[in-house]
């Protein structure tokens, strides 16, 4: 493989890079690695930490054929990927509702019967459509930047988010007709 | 019964679901996690600078960042044209994405200045970017 970094001030340079990474990037990555993790607050915690940790042993090797910060939050979802295995999220989900009394300072705000409805509209979405939803539609990302991201062409983004929305219209239509 | 706008089933998410936003105090519990854990893997980054120089050289930039003015962005020109195929395997995409790749620290001096680090900083990034 090509060697991008051929002197010691740019393999320092790149050091530092990924330490304004973190600072620009971190509170999106948690963000994000959330929204993609069952809303699991450790496991976003530990992926987005996984992620500037991968980041950093690949530094030296950043090809420089995107952004730094597009680059990161490809690892990022590719990390979150990882550990969104179905049998684990169901795991998790499980112990945290059986665990529900003192687990619950722990829970975002909200109704739960709501939010677990949520949860499960989710986890029928693929990863891919909920990297974008995320990115898009939770995290503010434009069209453009977020297909960058999962290196897909835009309108091919934008397939994933018309299903995502599709999957979650069709999965949480009880909750909006309970609020006519 | 009327449809509910796209508009209204992501906010319905967004409120239902609920967000993990990070205080100052999760902020620097979260670095501090991350340098003890980049500390923690140092034998397998086969990193002879030394992972306490290294974490205290990055602690060290991060306090020069943050008295700093801002720098410039960083170029963002993208390139997809060597990304995988949306169904290729894992060692593909790490591959692109570098992850794959032994990573050799081997020429960077054991006495290399911290001071050196944050003043790499400060210059930015090179032309090349």
């Amino acid at each position: 493989m090509e060697t991008v970094v051929k002197s010691i001030p740019e393999k320092v340079e790149r050091q530092a890079q990924l330490v304004e990474l973190v600072q620009n990037e971190r509170d999106r990555a948690v963000a994000i690695a959330y929204h993609m993790l069952g809303g699991d607050r450790e496991a976003a915690l530990d992926a987005a930490q996984n992620a500037f940790l991968r980041a950093f042993e690949a530094l030296p090797v950043f090809r420089g054929d995107s952004s730094l910060s597009t680059w990161f939050l490809r690892i990022l979802i590719r990390e979150a990927a990882r550990l969104d295995r179905k049998s684990f999220l169901r795991e998790r989900w499980d112990r945290l509702w059986g665990r529900a009394q003192e687990q619950m300072v722990d829970l975002p705000r909200g109704d739960p019967e709501v939010k677990r409805q949520i949860a499960l509209a989710l986890e029928k979405l693929s990863q891919q459509q909920r990297a974008a939803f995320a990115m898009v539609h939770l995290e503010g990302m434009t069209v453009v930047a977020a297909a960058d991201v999962l290196a897909v062409a835009p309108g091919t983004l934008k397939s994933h988010l018309h299903r995502a929305l599709a999957t979650l219209r069709r999965e949480l239509g009880s909750l909006w007709e309970e609020v006519q | 019964m009327t449809r509910m706008t796209d508009e209204q089933l992501v906010e319905k998410v967004r409120r239902g679901w609920g967000e993990l936003r990070l205080t100052a105090t999760e902020r620097a519990r979260f670095d501090l996690e991350l340098w003890e854990k980049a500390e923690g893997n140092r034998s397998t980054w086969r990193a002879p600078l030394g992972g306490a120089v290294v974490v205290a050289g990055l602690g060290l930039a991060l306090a020069v960042a943050a008295v700093l003015p801002e720098r410039p962005e960083i170029g963002t020109s993208v390139s997809r044209t060597a990304a995988p195929a949306e169904v290729a395997g894992d060692a593909d995409w790490d591959e692109w994405l570098g992850l794959a790749v032994p990573v050799k620290w081997g020429d960077v001096p054991e006495d290399l200045p911290v001071e050196y680090q944050a003043l790499a900083y400060w210059l930015g990034p090179s032309e090349e970017q």
